[in-house]
Parts: structure tokens; C-alpha cells; sequence
């Protein structure tokens, strides 16, 4: 009887476990491996090309939609995508581009101009609150569209220069001659996206029973934090160029499970493996090593004393050993800067900044009043929470308190509070970093401009806003160039920051994949990507398990 | 009945005060889920925070969750912006919930096996060799378990696949990694009820009946001796179920658990409370169901 009643509930456990086990696993079909999988960092924040922010999301987008522009596999520069032609007017004010023929949406529509100026029309509207809606500013009467506030605002308010002169032709008229438009043109937030669809189902038309896209894969099926599955989309114009028949992009979080997914075969592609284990990697032959259009630097709070002393700054700069903290700090190749914009920017010729000068940088402090250190108000400085970040500051640290008597105490924060802090000016000297948008000195020399919210150092000056204006209003690129430049050097001659290494790619790319370049800009179309099946197979035949 | 009516309003009460708590708590971090490395102009802040309606009063915003919370809408996601927080929670829980049942069959299994041999071996080699396997086992964080599985069942004899989810083979040793801890404590806790029970009058009767110690251990002593591992199990529960941070992460597995820490870091105000709801909500109902398997086991126990 007591046997029984022991038994029972133990039996009664033990069977609802294991019949909650075969069912969960018993319906569930296995997906076979795509042709060409790999790790794509984070969760994407949104399959919809106006609100996505981030670079994980690009890599899912641009192989999804296809815009104006796409991106050379090669250099990141804009290619003809569904524009196939374009022209600008004298004034640079007025660009006309043709659509190309022959492309269609997953739901059979041809791909128009009308989709495209449905598409930066409602990327401005205030209603879509499109993160980086202010790329598009430069079009005439998108601010104004944007700023309205007004969710109601008529979506095809007339002076808003984006116009469809018939199915093949937008025209798009703009505000300043933007010598980079076409740059712009090719960011994701740009992507086109289907009119039927975006109307029929409003904010659901992103599920993947509803989604319509018109790049060269269609959206399969997703699992959160889990993996996107693409495959080829058979109406896309260059689907002759497209060498991959099924695509899975895996959301993992972990470096080191990345790595082993990458390791064991179930991924062709990683980005960013480990920093700890850069000794073992960076010899393989399968890592692909390259600067990045991206730079590391030290954020001083001028709103601040003693940072508001121009010499305190210049000291703190130059007391640092960029070489050798680039070179036994972070270890995978980072260059030392030698300016603001990174070397790779092409047709500008960066400003230069002063080698590092430990002398220079005791008497510059002296000279503000703070000979060795003494009498220096304590500092902090503040960094996300990051172990890589954390050494790297901790060096920093190091070389302030052995060069000039300085000891700044030492600050993490998780990365939203961070950002928020540094946002409020509330730090004495930050760590901070920025990577190109597009290959354009202007991606970095905006964020200095005075009411930027990147500019996050209280560091202002009309010069230096002036000339980016001016810029903006010029044609003639050689002059264009020369005015950036010359507003480069009054940031660098301010020291608002201290600059201390350009930033590398690294990705882990498996023999057998072609098509797959290294370059500054670190875009990598799944597009122009082919798998050598024979090799790759050889690989993850190997290691295959169910 | 009444009994259990009034555990489930408190249940309910638990539950709405955390929420509350939370709601206001997420709120006063600093950095917002608009805050990115890229700061967006002002103006898109303002759209952003009107299309998600933070820019209201913060009462009518936590009026407004409530009732959305009576019709089961826990709100949209701020990070994860194609989601709403409920098909997040749908999609996520339930792979959770089937790595918890696989390691909890490996919890109870290991854990109730290793404690009854090493109560029934008491002081001989079986039971140090168990015990100290099962200190060793609730001395290890799951992090260096999972590690050293994935070292010797992946790339040294190449058994299992690293990570992901789909297939049976990769719940295998997740559920492992996740199970062996609590199958250690468990094993203690069994191995301490069983030892405690056997020296107890009724144990006594039972030998006196002339039952052989393998009877008495199994028929009368192991249902007290279950108390301790029952108790221990409710909340335990609760945590294996909703998933493991740790875990989900190391092998990549898209359960509930990475939502909990990543949804704060994230200032996803609305997932967080979600999860958070979640985990409340089981917590409560399985002390809930430990205190009514009380009686189940124990007839000295009644419930009032």
C-alpha cells in the first residue's frame, strides 16, 4: 500500500517528463545545414530597414532588400543595385536615377521609383521614427518633415524633394549639393521596402508570413536569438550572380561559442573571435586581418576644470605611447592613430597629429600649473564595462601616472548607462571610439560639430562647424576635401580628445568560401559570396552530427 | 479549496507587487532603450519615445500596463522591435521549459540514484566517493561543467554538436551541464532525509514487522526522506524551467534565460517586466504545489 503511494507519484513524474520530452522533440523537423552559415553576433533589433540600427542587422538587411545603390564586396563603395544609372545636375542639387528593369518584390510587383519614394518618405515620417532619419536631411524639406512631431503629417507632403517621375525615374532634390550622397544612398537604412505590404499589415509586416523584400534572398524563417534562415530570390535582377541557394545567420551571443561553432564546422564565418586567444588565431590561415575605418580615443569633458585648459589636454595626449599600446595592449595589428579620420578614407589626405612627446607633455602640465602631477584635482576615468576595455584603460592609466604624476581612478559602467553618462557630460575624461558609416571624412568630423549628440565633450567652436557647412556647400571635391581637412586640424590642434589607435577587423572565414574581401569598411554582401561545396563539405563532414 | 483559492489571490497579490516594484525600478537606471553608441538627433528620440508611448506621465504609463497586462499584452518590445513581448516570451519559454524537463529527469535520476546508494552504503567508499562527487558538483559553477563537456564530448571525441537548438542531440549536454549541480544537492539533501528517517519509530516498527532494510528503505523511509528534496525542488524548479543564463549562452540555446540579464542591459523596460512576471509567477505556484505535495507525502502534514 505505502509502496503504492511512493511509487505512484514518482512513476506519475517521471512519465509527464518524458512525454513532454517526445513530444517537444518528436514533431520538430530537423533543418538541413544551408550552404553557407555563420555566426551573426547579436539578435537583429528589427528586419525593417527604417528603424534598424547596428551592424548585425546590416549584414541581414543588405542581403534581403537591395537599394539605389549596393556595396562593391571588394571596397564597400556603391555599386548600381536597383538603380542602374543616375545622373546629378550642374548645381549637384537635383539627382535623377534610373530604376533598372526586370526586378521583382517576393509578391510579383516590379520594383518602381514609386517604391523607393514610399520608402525615404516614410523613413523621415515622424510616425516610423527611423533612427537615423537625419541621414536624409540633406534632401530638401526632410528635416522639416522629420522635426514636425506631427504622426498625421501627409506622408507626401509636396516639399519634400523625393518625387517618382514615372515608374523608372526619382528624381530627389536637395537642400546642399552632397558630394556623398550616393555613399549615404548605400546605407541600410535606405533599403527600399514594399508599399502593399508595409500598408496591408502596418507594424506586422515584418513577420516572416508577411514580409516582402526585393534583394537577391527572401526571408525563410526566424527564430529569436536563435538563427535566420534566407534563400535565394529568384526575381532579383542579378540572381545569376547570386551563388548561394540557402543562407542560416546564427544569433550568439558568446565569442567563445562562436568560435566553437566555427571551429567544429556548423558555422563558415565569425566575426571577432576572442581577444584573449589572438595569439593562437591571428597565425591561422583562415583569419583575415585588416584595418577598420574606426578609431579608439579618450573623450575630455571640457566643461570640466582642469580639462578646459587646452595644455592639461595636449599633456594627457601626448604623454601616451600609441605605438605600444596598440602594438602589446591590443595586439591584433590596430595602427596608432595619426589622426582623426582613419587612413583608407579615399581622395583624403588626413590631418597629422604630433607624436607622442613625454617631455613636451611634463612641461605642458607644469606650465598649467600641475609640475608632476602635483596639486592635479583627482580624475576619473570612465570606460563600459568590457574586459578588452578594461585592460586597454587600465595601460592608459598606467602611462598618465608614469609620465606625469597623474593617478585617474579608474570607472566602469554597464553600456547604457555609459552612453547615458557621457551624454550628460557627466565624467572627467571617457573612453570612446567611432567607425564609419560610409567611406567619407565627413562620418567622422560630424560628430565634433557643437549640437551633435556624439559630440559628448562640451568642445565648441564655430570655426570648426563653419567649415564642415561650407563643405557641405561645395562641388568641386578637391576644394571639399581641403576644408574638411583644414577643420580636422582645428579639432586635432584643440585636443577635444585623445586619440590613441585605429581599430582592425578580424573575421574567421572557412577555406572554400570565395567572394569574401576584407576592407575598411568590414561589409562582407552575402551576396557576391560562393562556397566551394567540395572543401567546405570536406570540413564539416568531419565534424557532422545530427 | 478555500485553501487554495486564497494561495492563488495571494499568488496574484506576489505577483502585482513585483511588477509595480519593477515598473518603476527599470525605470529610474540610467540610459534609456533609445541610447545607442550612435546617438539618434533629439528630434528621433522625441518620435521614438512617442511611438512607444514613454513620453507620458509615468502613472498614466503604469495604468496603461496594467491593463494591458489584464488582456495579456505585456506591451511591445524596445529592443527587439519585430517582437512584442508576448510572442518573445511564447517562443522563448517553452524552449526553456524543455531544456529544464531534461535536466530535471537528470537532476532527479542522478540526484535521488546517488543519495539512496550512498544512504544505504552509509560510511563504507560508495557513500564518501558520492558525497564528495556531489560537493565537488555543488562547488562547480555550470560554466567550467559546461566547459570541460564541451572540451571532452565535442572536441575530443566528438559526440554532440557544440551549440544551437533543433535537434535532440543538442540538448544533451546543456541538460547535463544544467542538471548536475542541482543533482548534487539533491543527493545530499536524500542521502541526509533517508539517514535522519531510519532512525525514526515507525522505521523501527517496520523491522520489527521483519521487513528485509531494502523494504523499509524504499516503501516507508524514502517518502519522508523526500520531504527535504521536495522543498528544495520547489523554487529549484522554478529556476530550471525558466532557463539558465549561463547555459542558453554557452550553447547558444534561444531560451528565456539570456532575456533576464539582457533585457536589463538593454533598458527593454517591457521584456524585463515580462520576464520578470514570468519567474514570479512560476516561483509562487511551485511553492504553491510543494506545500500541497506535503501532505501527498506526508500524512502527518495537513494544509491549512
Amino acid at each position: 500500500m505505502t509502496a503504492d503511494r511512493l511509487g505512484l507519484p514518482v512513476a506519475v513524474v517521471f512519465s509527464v517528463l518524458a512525454l513532454v520530452l517526445v513530444l517537444s522533440l518528436g514533431g520538430r523537423t530537423l533543418r538541413p545545414r544551408a550552404d553557407f552559415a555563420f555566426c551573426n553576433q547579436n539578435e537583429i533589433s528589427s528586419l525593417d530597414p527604417a528603424i534598424a540600427t547596428g551592424v548585425p542587422e546590416s549584414r541581414i538587411l543588405t542581403a534581403l532588400f537591395e537599394g539605389l545603390v549596393r556595396p562593391d564586396p571588394r571596397t564597400g563603395e556603391p555599386l548600381p543595385g536597383m538603380a542602374e544609372s543616375w545622373e546629378r545636375s550642374a548645381d549637384g542639387l537635383t539627382w535623377q536615377f534610373t530604376i533598372r528593369e526586370g526586378s521583382t518584390w517576393t509578391n510579383g510587383e516590379p520594383v518602381t521609383a514609386h517604391d523607393f519614394e514610399f520608402s525615404m518618405r516614410r523613413f523621415l515620417h515622424p510616425k516610423t521614427a527611423g533612427g537615423y532619419a537625419d541621414m536624409l536631411w540633406c534632401v530638401e524639406g526632410a528635416q522639416a518633415l522629420t522635426s514636425s512631431g506631427d504622426l498625421e503629417h501627409d506622408l507626401w507632403d509636396p516639399t519634400v524633394g523625393i518625387e517618382a517621375l514615372g515608374p523608372r525615374v526619382l528624381e530627389l532634390r536637395l537642400s546642399r549639393p552632397t558630394a556623398h550622397l550616393l555613399r549615404i544612398l548605400g546605407l541600410f537604412c535606405l533599403l527600399p521596402v514594399n508599399r502593399t505590404c508595409v500598408e496591408r499589415w502596418e507594424n506586422d509586416w515584418i513577420k516572416p508570413d508577411h514580409i516582402v523584400t526585393n534583394g537577391p534572398f527572401r526571408l525563410v524563417d526566424r527564430r529569436i536569438r536563435d538563427h535566420i534562415r534566407m534563400a535565394r530570390w529568384d526575381g532579383y535582377w542579378g540572381v545569376d550572380e547570386v551563388a548561394l541557394s540557402t543562407i542560416d545567420a546564427y544569433a550568439a551571443d558568446g565569442t567563445t561559442t562562436q568560435l566553437n561553432m566555427y571551429l567544429t564546422g556548423q558555422v563558415d564565418w565569425m566575426v571577432k573571435p576572442p581577444t584573449s586567444l589572438y595569439a593562437s588565431i591571428l597565425p591561422r590561415e583562415d583569419s583575415m586581418v585588416g584595418p577598420q575605418a574606426g578609431m579608439t580615443f579618450f573623450r575630455f569633458n571640457l566643461t570640466r576644470p582642469p580639462f578646459d585648459d587646452v595644455r592639461v589636454r595636449e599633456a594627457l595626449s601626448l604623454a601616451l605611447d600609441r605605438e605600444g599600446l596598440a602594438r602589446d595592449v591590443m595586439r591584433g595589428g590596430e595602427l596608432a592613430a595619426r589622426s582623426f579620420v582613419p587612413a583608407g578614407i579615399p581622395g583624403y589626405d588626413t590631418a597629422a597629429l604630433p607624436p607622442s612627446d613625454p617631455a613636451r607633455a611634463r612641461a605642458l602640465l607644469a606650465e598649467a600649473g600641475y609640475p608632476d602631477g602635483k596639486g592635479f584635482p583627482a580624475f576619473e576615468l570612465l570606460f563600459p564595462h568590457n574586459e578588452v576595455t578594461r585592460d586597454f584603460c587600465e595601460a592608459v592609466a598606467a602611462q598618465w601616472r608614469r609620465e606625469l604624476g597623474l593617478h585617474p581612478r579608474l570607472v566602469n559602467q554597464a553600456w547604457k548607462v555609459f552612453l547615458d553618462s557621457t551624454k550628460q557630460l557627466a565624467y572627467d575624461v571617457s573612453w570612446g571610439a567611432w567607425t564609419a558609416d560610409y567611406l567619407d571624412p565627413t562620418t567622422f568630423l560630424d560628430i565634433f560639430r557643437a549640437e551633435s549628440g556624439n559630440n559628448r565633450t562640451g568642445w565648441k567652436d564655430a570655426e570648426y562647424d563653419e567649415l564642415l557647412l561650407e563643405a557641405g556647400q561645395q562641388t568641386e571635391p578637391a576644394a571639399r576635401i581641403a576644408l574638411l581637412r583644414e577643420a580636422e586640424q582645428r579639432l586635432l590642434d584643440d585636443y577635444a580628445i585623445a586619440l590613441v589607435y585605429q581599430r582592425i577587423n578580424l573575421n574567421l572565414v572557412a577555406p572554400g568560401v570565395s567572394g569574401f574581401h576584407d576592407n575598411v569598411l568590414d561589409v562582407h554582401p552575402l551576396r557576391d559570396i560562393s562556397v566551394d561545396r567540395q572543401r567546405v563539405g570536406d570540413r564539416a563532414a568531419k565534424r557532422a552530427r545530427p | 479549496m478555500r485553501f487554495l483559492g486564497g494561495r492563488l489571490l495571494w499568488v496574484a497579490g506576489t505577483v502585482l507587487a513585483v511588477v509595480t516594484f519593477s515598473f518603476f525600478l527599470v525605470r529610474m537606471v540610467p540610459g534609456g532603450p533609445f541610447d545607442e553608441a550612435k546617438a539618434f538627433d533629439p528630434v528621433i528620440q522625441q518620435n521614438l519615445m512617442a511611438a512607444y508611448d514613454l513620453d507620458a506621465p509615468l502613472l498614466d504609463q503604469y495604468g496603461r500596463y496594467l491593463a494591458g497586462i489584464l488582456r495579456f499584452d505585456f506591451g511591445p518590445s524596445l529592443k527587439y522591435r519585430d517582437y512584442s513581448v508576448t510572442e518573445i516570451l511564447a517562443e522563448s519559454l517553452p524552449i526553456s521549459a524543455l531544456l529544464g524537463v531534461c535536466a530535471l529527469v537528470v537532476a532527479l535520476t542522478v540526484g535521488l540514484g546517488a543519495g539512496a546508494l550512498a544512504a544505504r552504503r552509509k560510511d563504507s567508499w560508495v557513500d564518501t566517493l558520492v558525497m564528495g562527487a556531489a560537493t565537488l558538483g555543488i562547488a562547480l559553477p555550470n560554466f567550467v561543467l559546461a566547459g570541460v563537456l564541451v572540451l571532452l564530448f565535442v572536441f575530443h571525441w566528438q559526440l554532440f554538436p557544440v551549440a544551437g537548438y533543433g535537434s535532440p542531440a543538442q540538448l544533451v549536454l546543456p541538460s547535463i551541464a544544467l542538471g548536475l549541480p542541482f543533482a548534487a544537492s539533491i543527493a545530499r539533501l536524500f542521502r541526509a532525509g533517508l539517514l535522519e528517517t531510519m532512525t525514526e519509530d515507525f522505521i523501527r516498527t517496520a523491522r520489527a514487522k521483519g521487513l528485509s532494510s531494502r523494504q523499509v528503505l524504499r516503501r516507508h523511509a524514502a517518502r519522508v526522506a523526500l520531504l527535504p528534496v521536495v522543498s528544495y525542488l520547489g523554487p529549484a524548479v522554478a529556476g530550471i524551467l525558466s532557463g539558465s543564463l549561463v547555459v542558453e549562452r554557452i550553447f547558444a540555446i534561444a531560451g528565456m534565460g539570456s532575456h533576464f540579464v539582457e533585457s536589463a542591459f538593454n533598458a527593454d523596460y517591457n521584456l524585463a517586466l515580462g520576464v520578470v512576471m514570468v519567474y514570479t509567477a512560476l516561483v509562487s505556484l511551485l511553492n504553491l504545489a510543494v506545500d500541497i505535495s506535503y501532505s501527498v507525502l506526508d500524512p502527518r502534514i495537513e494544509v491549512s
